[in-house]
């Protein structure tokens, strides 16, 4: 099972070691995640991710164009994974008492 | 299966927005040339264009050849002009009662009549030009509406391919008029 499926996050993840390319990404992508992610998931993350402010694009190379975390996108990946690191911590607590 | 897989993931690139691949599309192409695209990626990248569509960006359009309906209308009236020449000598001669036309025209129909791919041919060209004619004239959009996406088709009226596709229905409508007719009275004989 994938650890998530979001690509969003997936994405955010990726770049939090810094600048990549679209094909870059999909291959850190693949090796942390175990998910490959399509072409057209990929830019329609990228896209959205833009929009909102959380990565922007860096001086194009040939016809590829890197991408960073800004601040704002740094924060807001900082929350969402603590956010999940406290579900994830309450599941295993759970399992924990049950078993 | 790779290089089908990325010219369909290049074709569907093509389907997203034009403001969507004026931002994102040398990236994309730059990936599917740089990875081992799959008919998955080119599925993939036909269901974003489609999200693209439905969330934001130019409604989708199949664009087909308006912008150059001359060298199409050529081509139509090439592919009919025989049929046409056949259609209307024939008629000239039978209907009209030229005879001295019909009795040049005849042994030459007749001789057309024993080699079977130029019959077809003479058959099916008032069809294929029909469609050479008209269907670059076609402009189909799907569009954002309320409660669902809506298809929306214009007709560009470029004179010379309606009049040529007009001919080409006439003409096709007397061809098989004739052959049905024909076809009634050997039944009948």
């Amino acid at each position: 099972m994938p650890v998530t499926n979001d690509p969003n996050l997936l994405v955010l993840v990726s770049l939090a070691a810094g600048p990549r390319h679209g094909h870059a990404i999909l291959l850190d992508v693949e090796a942390f995640a175990g998910v490959r992610l399509g072409p057209g998931t990929l830019y329609g993350a990228i896209g959205r991710l833009e929009a909102e402010g959380l990565i922007e694009p860096i001086a194009i190379e040939g016809r590829r164009r890197p991408y960073r975390l800004t601040d704002l996108g740094r924060s807001a990946l900082a929350g969402r994974l603590r956010g999940l690191n406290d579900a994830v911590q309450t599941g295993l607590r759970r399992i924990e008492a049950a078993s | 299966m790779t290089r089908v897989g990325r010219a369909l993931a290049r074709a569907a690139v093509r389907l997203h927005p034009s403001g969507w691949r004026a931002r994102y599309g040398d990236e994309m192409a730059g990936l599917i040339d740089d990875s081992d695209s799959s008919l998955a990626d080119a599925a993939d990248l036909a269901r974003s264009a489609l999200a693209a569509h439905t969330t934001g960006g130019a409604p989708m359009r199949f664009e087909t050849a308006y912008r150059h309906p001359g060298p199409f209308a050529v081509v139509a009236a090439l592919l009919l002009l025989p049929t046409f020449a056949v259609v209307a000598l024939s008629l000239i001669g039978h209907e009209l009662g030229f005879s001295a036309v019909a009795d040049a025209v005849d042994p030459w129909i007749a001789q057309l009549d024993t080699v079977r791919i130029l019959d077809l041919f003479l058959v099916v060209a008032p069809a294929v030009a029909f469609l050479v004619a008209i269907v670059p004239l076609l402009d189909l959009r799907i569009e954002r509406d309320d409660p669902g996406p809506a298809i929306a088709v214009r007709v560009h009226a470029v004179p010379a391919n309606l009049a040529i596709g007009a001919v080409a229905l006439l003409v096709g409508v007397a061809l098989v008029g004739h052959i049905v007719t024909e076809s009634v009275l050997r039944l009948g004989a």
